[in-house]
């Protein structure tokens, strides 16, 4: 096969190999692929190396499927351009207007994951059968004496008392042991977090650090104290604005 | 050959930047509004503990009557004011002393325990380049200490406050904790 009428030669679905056995150096073998080829023995051929087929494809002028195929390379960018400006105009924000929606729930339930962790490692075991009042301190926000906090806390610490044997007493003057809950953290931390316009994310991470105080009533002697920490964090995020929430809990 | 081959190699730089452009840049960060924020109280508490150390009074063998008063707190001084007595009850015990009624009158003030919060941020067209969050808790105490007739048996005054900052950069990476020295 001549040079010239390789390369106008057109063959749908070949594959080329060069053989330095056959004439010219080259042969044709259907096989995968569309388009004209100019097909070069490897320098192992020209040697007289047999058997082994070596190809090295240079594509020819093309006159047909290669004009349709660079007509379509042509439009590829542009579109993908269009396509990346239309989605980068999109916008998924997670929104919350507090006080009036009341408190979310990304926040109720943070804390309360975080609090269930710090209290894993509580034990109350020492004060089995024995009258608990559990008074509870914390810096939050409160219209009246007693935070929603100190109320949650208070009522929490008192079940997870009971469930291991102790008693809750029904006044402090009745009580054996006074139990002081400090709350140094009991809320959360919300940060966002903008790529724009890939990635958007809400994270909400409650956290949890107590100080318990054990006091002996009668003698107002401190029995034992511990620090109990706890941490829970929910992730949600969008892709390019307008795709997800993906969540995560850890 | 590589430039034939991959011709979107060449306009990595112009389609960031158009990235970059893009609308939705102006989000605000939305400070915790729904009750007092994680990072406030830590910095509260720690400041009074930090606080408390440099009272010298020893109530050792003493009972010791505490009463707390507050300036700060939010809406009302109550919680901050019960929670700093619980402080001082837990100090004055584990240091051997009692609190109730009795000869020893402690008095503690709290003139200042609050924080400030400064925002800054760097950006260009509504892109946030940079972008951080300090808080700077100040905190006041007054301990005054007086005996069973009323004289003042000792005046301590403390200011430890505390500061934590955040660095954001493009509002994605980060938080960046920064130590930060005395000011």
């Amino acid at each position: 096969m001549r040079k010239n009428e390789r390369e106008k030669f057109r063959i749908p679905h070949f594959l080329v190999f060069s053989d330095p056995q056959s004439n010219g150096g080259c042969s044709l073998t259907k096989g995968r692929g569309v388009g004209y080829a100019l097909v070069i023995p490897s320098k192992a051929h020209w040697a007289g190396e047999k058997k082994i087929f070596h190809s090295r494809v240079e594509w020819g002028n093309k006159p047909i499927m290669e004009k349709r195929k660079r007509a379509g390379q042509s439009f590829r960018w542009p579109m993908i351009l269009v396509l990346i400006l239309f989605l980068a105009t999109s916008c998924a924000t997670k929104r919350y207007w507090g006080p009036s929606m009341g408190r979310s729930a990304d926040s109720q339930s943070t804390p309360a994951d975080a609090l269930q962790k710090a209290l894993k490692s509580a034990s109350f075991e020492a004060y089995r059968g024995k009258s608990l009042w559990i008074d509870v301190y914390t810096l939050t926000d409160r219209t009246g004496e007693e935070s929603a906090e100190e109320r949650f806390l208070r009522s929490w610490m008192a079940e997870k008392a009971v469930s291991q044997g102790s008693r809750t007493a029904r006044s402090k003057a009745e009580a054996d042991i006074l139990l002081d809950v400090k709350a140094r953290v009991f809320g959360v931390h919300q940060t966002r977090r903008d790529f724009i316009p890939l990635v958007y994310m809400e994270s909400t991470q409650g956290v949890v650090d107590l100080h318990l105080t054990f006091y002996e009533r009668e003698s107002g002697k401190i029995l034992q104290t511990e620090d109990l920490k706890g941490e829970a964090r929910y992730l949600e995020y969008y892709i390019l604005y307008m795709i997800g929430p993906f969540k995560s809990i850890e | 050959m590589t430039a034939r081959r991959f011709p979107w190699q060449t306009q990595i730089p112009s389609l960031l930047f158009l990235f970059l452009l893009c609308s939705c840049a102006t989000v605000d960060y939305l400070p915790p509004e729904q009750g007092t924020s994680a990072e406030l109280q830590s910095i509260l508490a720690q400041s009074l503990e930090g606080n408390l150390k440099e009272i010298e009074f020893d109530p050792a063998g003493k009972t010791v009557d505490i009463q707390v008063r507050a300036l700060g707190g939010h809406q009302t001084p109550l919680g901050l004011e019960r929670y700093v007595k619980s402080l001082f009850q837990e100090w004055a015990v584990r240091k051997g002393g009692k609190v109730g009624p009795g000869e020893w009158r402690m008095e503690v003030f709290l003139p200042v325990l609050g924080t400030t919060a400064t925002r800054r941020d760097l950006s260009y067209r509504n892109i946030p380049l940079y972008y951080s969050e300090r808080f700077r808790a100040t905190g006041q105490l007054v301990v005054v200490v007086k005996d069973g007739e009323g004289k003042p048996a000792g005046i301590w005054q403390a200011g430890k406050g505390g500061d934590l900052a955040d660095i954001y950069l493009m509002r994605i990476l980060g938080p960046f904790d920064v130590p930060l020295g005395d000011r």
